[in-house]
């Protein structure tokens, strides 16, 4: 035992001697690698959005995205999409139509290793959207089921609708090949102000998502396929 | 980092979860019902409990609107899509000398209001008018007044029927 500890002390002294004298090596030589990092336009699709309008009857949609870096963790970031989301609840028949545009900044809270372009971002948006909202028709809501129920036939459309909120994100993002990134985030809404309508209720704000009665809060998330154009190189 | 994800997640997945809008809560004023109060022919400011009251639809079928019982106000749903009701009141249901009487209401339909997501729309009732199918000596309702001719909501009587 005590033969294995001495044997153990000089071993580690023999090595800590080595990696000595390998830094004095590496101080002689001169590191000739510059890290540049490469930033410039990004602009890409959210994917989930024509998957969903696959997958279900009652939507369309679309989103275009693009974001800049404008400071070493700092992206201007925008979106801009176009939503057509139907509710048909026997309750309500309504569709909900527009366009929307988010703008705002991400802070990419992720340090890469050298060579890496990866983030763990947050990021705040300010919302828009312009839209209009279909209703066909209801069915009246009655308690009691002596008689079947009323459904009454409406077709009114109420156009020219908007709605402006602030938006909190967080997410990730990977270059999963050159330039070419992949990026899932989770949004959280909350609505500034909304065109009120008579006798009725915006169900959908395209880009918001579905509202909620009690609530001003919103949720969402995004897919989001990008390419890099790597303008600079710093 | 992890752990204000894992919070951002739970308070999405929360209010995710909570969606009480979407289902109707039982306390909202929905389509109103007709509020009908049974007072005393011989004392009006007297109200009067109906011995066994069963009230159905006069349709073939006799629908069922409310199970016998004894008491002095009852609630009855009129049809939005139509502008008259036809009920049989039959007093003493079961008992020995059951009677039934033809009580018809009209109405209009009033406006439809939007109350939200989950109840969606609701109507109201106004002109009301009702009747008592005269039966001569077999009736045992024995007047009616109309005090409230629009149906909004059921916290007061719209009808009262003496007997």
């Amino acid at each position: 035992m005590k033969i294995a500890h001495i044997l153990l002390f000089f071993i580690s002294t023999l090595f800590a001697t080595l990696d000595a004298v390998a830094q004095d090596d590496l101080e002689k030589t001169k590191d000739t690698l510059i890290n540049k990092s490469k930033y410039g336009l990004r602009f890409g699709i959210d994917l989930s959005m024509p998957l969903r309008s696959i997958l279900d009857d009652g939507y369309q949609g679309v989103e275009l995205m693009a974001d800049f870096r404008i400071q070493d963790r700092f992206y201007l970031a925008a979106e801009i999409g176009n939503e057509k989301k139907d509710y048909p609840e026997p309750t309500i028949i309504t569709t909900t139509k527009g366009s929307y545009f988010k703008v705002g900044l991400n802070y990419n809270a992720y340090v890469n290793w050298v060579g890496m372009n990866n983030e763990i971002f947050t990021g705040f948006r300010y919302g828009f959207s312009n839209f209009s909202q279909e209703l066909f028709g209801y069915d009246l809501y009655a308690t009691n089921q002596i008689f079947p129920p009323t459904y009454v036939t409406k077709n009114i459309e109420y156009s020219g609708l908007t709605a402006h909120w602030a938006e909190f994100i967080l997410g990730v993002k990977t270059e999963v090949l050159t330039n070419v990134y992949l990026s899932l985030n989770l949004q959280l809404k909350r609505k500034i102000s909304e065109t009120a309508l008579e006798n009725f209720d915006n169900l959908y704000i395209p880009g918001f998502n579905r509202t909620y009665d009690f609530s001003q809060w919103g949720v969402g998330y995004g897919y989001n396929l990008t390419y890099l154009l790597p303008l600079f190189k710093k | 980092m992890k752990q204000k994800i894992t919070l951002l997640l739970f308070t999405t997945l929360f209010i995710w979860g909570c969606t009480r809008d979407d289902i109707c809560p039982e306390d909202t004023q929905t389509t109103p019902l007709l509020v009908i109060k049974f007072m005393d022919i011989s004392n009006p400011t007297q109200v009067k409990a109906v011995d066994n009251l069963r009230i159905t639809l006069a349709n073939t079928s006799q629908t069922e609107v409310i199970t016998a019982r004894t008491d002095t106000l009852y609630k009855i749903p009129l049809n939005p899509i139509a502008t008259s009701v036809d009920y049989n009141f039959t007093k003493g249901y079961e008992g020995t000398q059951p009677n039934t009487d033809a009580f018809n209401i009209t109405y209009q339909r009033g406006e439809d209001t939007y109350i939200n997501r989950a109840c969606g729309f609701r109507t109201s009732f106004t002109d009301i008018e009702a009747t008592i199918q005269t039966e001569g000596s077999a009736n045992w309702m024995l007047g009616k007044s109309i005090i409230n001719s629009s149906v909004e909501n059921e916290d007061s009587t719209h009808i009262i029927i003496f007997h």
